[in-house]
């Protein structure tokens, strides 16, 4: 299976962003029912990841309208998508997010 | 100096209940170092062989999270605790076995211009190859470190690393002048009489003192002089960083290694309580150092670590990305390391230059000192290094606060990559030691509390070397608005939004 997750705006600002994930097998048909989660960790430790998982939004097409990004920098999504007979893909996207400022935040 | 209180009147850590007894023993030192030296190699081999995501990899939590956190928490309520369980001293003490040892550091070099370059090397290796997002990086850095130590004090006599090289000792020999713990000498009487100083020359089977007649301890029995050639085995070393407890004063150069207190025939050695900073204003000869006022090296070496603290934060707030993206097109730059660079010389080296001689200058002037910039400088400096511990600790302890409890899950998936599941699934959403909202006042409580210091610490160096009067007070003037300075800038630092951007090595 290929997964691919796109990002919307990119780059993305602090706060809520729209990640659409795409599955297919290796033909390119859409692969339908999947379930889709999202983690996003920032590249440094100590931060807790942001989570969530993607609602089917048309033929292989799964999106998640709110993934709140928490802080600015450097993150790591990583989408996992499971099919009912345990298959499992998965694949990792590195983006920087950019302001808009949080105060006090050293 | 930081003798002046009568021991009676300060507390001695090793006569605590239980904490005491632990220290006293012979081998509390390398039972912390065993341990620390564990979590060494859980760094190392989870950074160099575990997932590449700093987050979830020993390598990036434990340095960067917990161990920052531990030193600005020790180092502010104790001392130099760090170094006292070094774990990088364990296969030194191989070292000294295997190899010669027995060469005597270069004369050029016994000053701390090297341990100044070092460190300046690793706060700028720190941030141009983002250390903190790279498990596998830090991983070696751990090992080169082990290494480092390893070979320099296998050919070199004592402790050469810690005392001329460490960068990381030396992060803790300056801030540690704020502490509220040395180790000290109990009675300076019992120093006065004593003939054998064990502790700096070590124990050996046959004591090698002179003893002069109605010249020793009380109740030490009569010793003859043994040349070095018949003293025998070593039983127990003295201080390796050369501090003789009879003029040692203050936490310079003290690694806290505890070998003086065993190495005391009369048990007159402990790890005594004092005023916080004290040591700063006090300008005694210092054992195997010198007098502060008279060290240019040691000065700049803490003067340079009160500016780095701003800069390291600097590097993590959403501003230098601006900055390095002018400087870059301004110079026709694209390499990060080396804007990096730029921007460290700049803020860390010629801004702090330019602010310190314009400050020396001014309080020479008003005070009529009749001294040149540098001797100002190195008089008055040390008056900074509160401040500069108050952004270390505000800055360190925001890690450790906020990430503190990723420890949890990041044990919980390490030991399941071993294949000992014993802690359960990994639970990522812990994290944070305390609400969120109460860190930007510890940090702005911890800061001010630094420039409080530094305003008091300013005014008893101006009376030393003035005397009590409006010339200290004009002597301390300039000083107290650069540390005014110093603390509007990590005000404006703390309350910017943290942007920590760095290359990505998962994949």
């Amino acid at each position: 299976m290929i997964l691919e997750l796109a990002i919307s705006p990119t780059p993305p600002g602090v706060g809520p962003a729209r990640l659409i994930i795409s599955l297919r097998d290796t033909l390119g048909n859409p692969v339908e029912g999947a379930d889709v989660n999202v983690e996003g960790n920032m590249n440094h430790a100590g931060m807790v990841p942001v989570t969530g998982t993607a609602l089917r939004q048309g033929p292989g097409l799964y999106v998640l309208p709110e993934f709140r990004f928490t802080m600015a920098g450097s993150w790591v999504l990583t989408a996992t998508a499971t099919l009912p007979d345990g298959r499992e893909a998965r694949t990792r996207k590195n983006t920087d997010v950019v302001g808009p400022p949080q105060r006090g935040h050293l | 100096m930081s003798r002046a209180p009568s021991a009676s009147s300060r507390r001695d850590l090793l006569k605590a209940p239980l904490l005491g007894t632990f220290l006293r023993w012979r081998h509390a030192r390398s039972a912390l170092q065993v341990v620390l030296l564990g979590i060494a190699v859980v760094v190392i081999t989870d950074g160099l062989f575990g997932p590449q995501l700093a987050p979830k990899n020993m390598a990036g939590i434990l340095p960067w999270v917990h161990w920052r956190g531990f030193v600005a928490l020790g180092l502010l309520v104790a001392g130099n605790l760090f170094c006292m369980a070094c774990p990088f001293m364990l296969p030194r003490r191989l070292a000294k076995k295997i190899l010669p040892g027995n060469r005597h550091w270069p004369r050029t070099f016994r000053t701390k211009w090297l341990a100044l370059f070092l460190l300046f090397l690793f706060l700028w290796a720190y941030e141009a190859f983002d250390l903190w997002a790279s498990p596998w990086l830090t991983a070696w850095v751990a090992l080169a470190y082990f290494v480092a130590a390893f070979v320099i004090d296998g050919f070199f006599r004592g402790a050469a690393f810690c005392k001329y090289l460490c960068p990381i000792g030396h992060f803790h020999f300056v801030n540690s002048l704020v502490s509220p713990l040395e180790v000290a000498i109990r009675d300076p009487e019992v120093c006065a009489t004593c003939r054998t100083r064990e502790c700096i020359t070590g124990v050996y089977e046959k004591r090698r003192a002179l003893d002069a007649p109605g010249a020793r301890a009380p109740g030490s029995a009569p010793v003859k002089a043994v040349r070095m050639s018949e003293r025998g085995r070593l039983l127990q070393n003295g201080c390796e960083l050369w501090l003789y407890q009879g003029t040692k004063a203050g936490n310079m150069d003290c690694t806290f290694c505890m070998e003086c207190i065993h190495a005391c025939p009369h048990d007159n050695v402990g790890i005594l309580s004092r005023p916080p900073a004290r040591e700063l204003w006090e300008d005694p000869l210092r054992a195997g150092i010198g007098r502060f006022s008279q060290r240019p090296d040691l000065a700049a070496l803490a003067l340079f670590l009160t500016f780095a603290a701003f800069m390291n934060a600097f590097g993590m707030v959403s501003p230098v990305y601006a900055v390095e993206s002018w400087l870059g097109k301004l110079l026709g730059l694209s390499s990060e390391p080396v804007l990096v660079g730029l921007l460290f010389v700049a803020g860390m080296i010629l801004l702090p230059a330019g602010l310190l001689a314009l400050t020396a200058a001014a309080s020479a002037t008003v005070s009529g000192s009749g001294r040149s910039v540098i001797e100002e400088a190195t008089r008055y400096g040390w008056a900074l290094v509160p401040v500069g511990f108050g952004m270390w600790v505000a800055h360190y302890l925001y890690h450790f606060l906020i990430g503190g409890l990723a420890i949890i899950p990041a044990t919980q998936e390490y030991l399941a990559d071993l294949g000992l599941p014993l802690l359960g699934a990994p639970e990522w959403t812990l994290g944070p030691l305390v609400p969120e909202s109460w860190l930007i006042p510890l940090e702005l409580l911890f800061l001010e509390l630094g420039l409080l210091v530094s305003l008091v610490v300013a005014y008893r160096i101006a009376q030393r070397e003035l005397g009590p009067g409006p010339r200290a007070v004009r002597a301390t003037v300039p000083w107290g608005l650069l540390a005014i300075t110093l603390s509007v800038a990590g005000i404006w630092l703390l309350l910017q939004p943290m942007e920590m951007r760095g290359t990505v090595m998962g994949g």
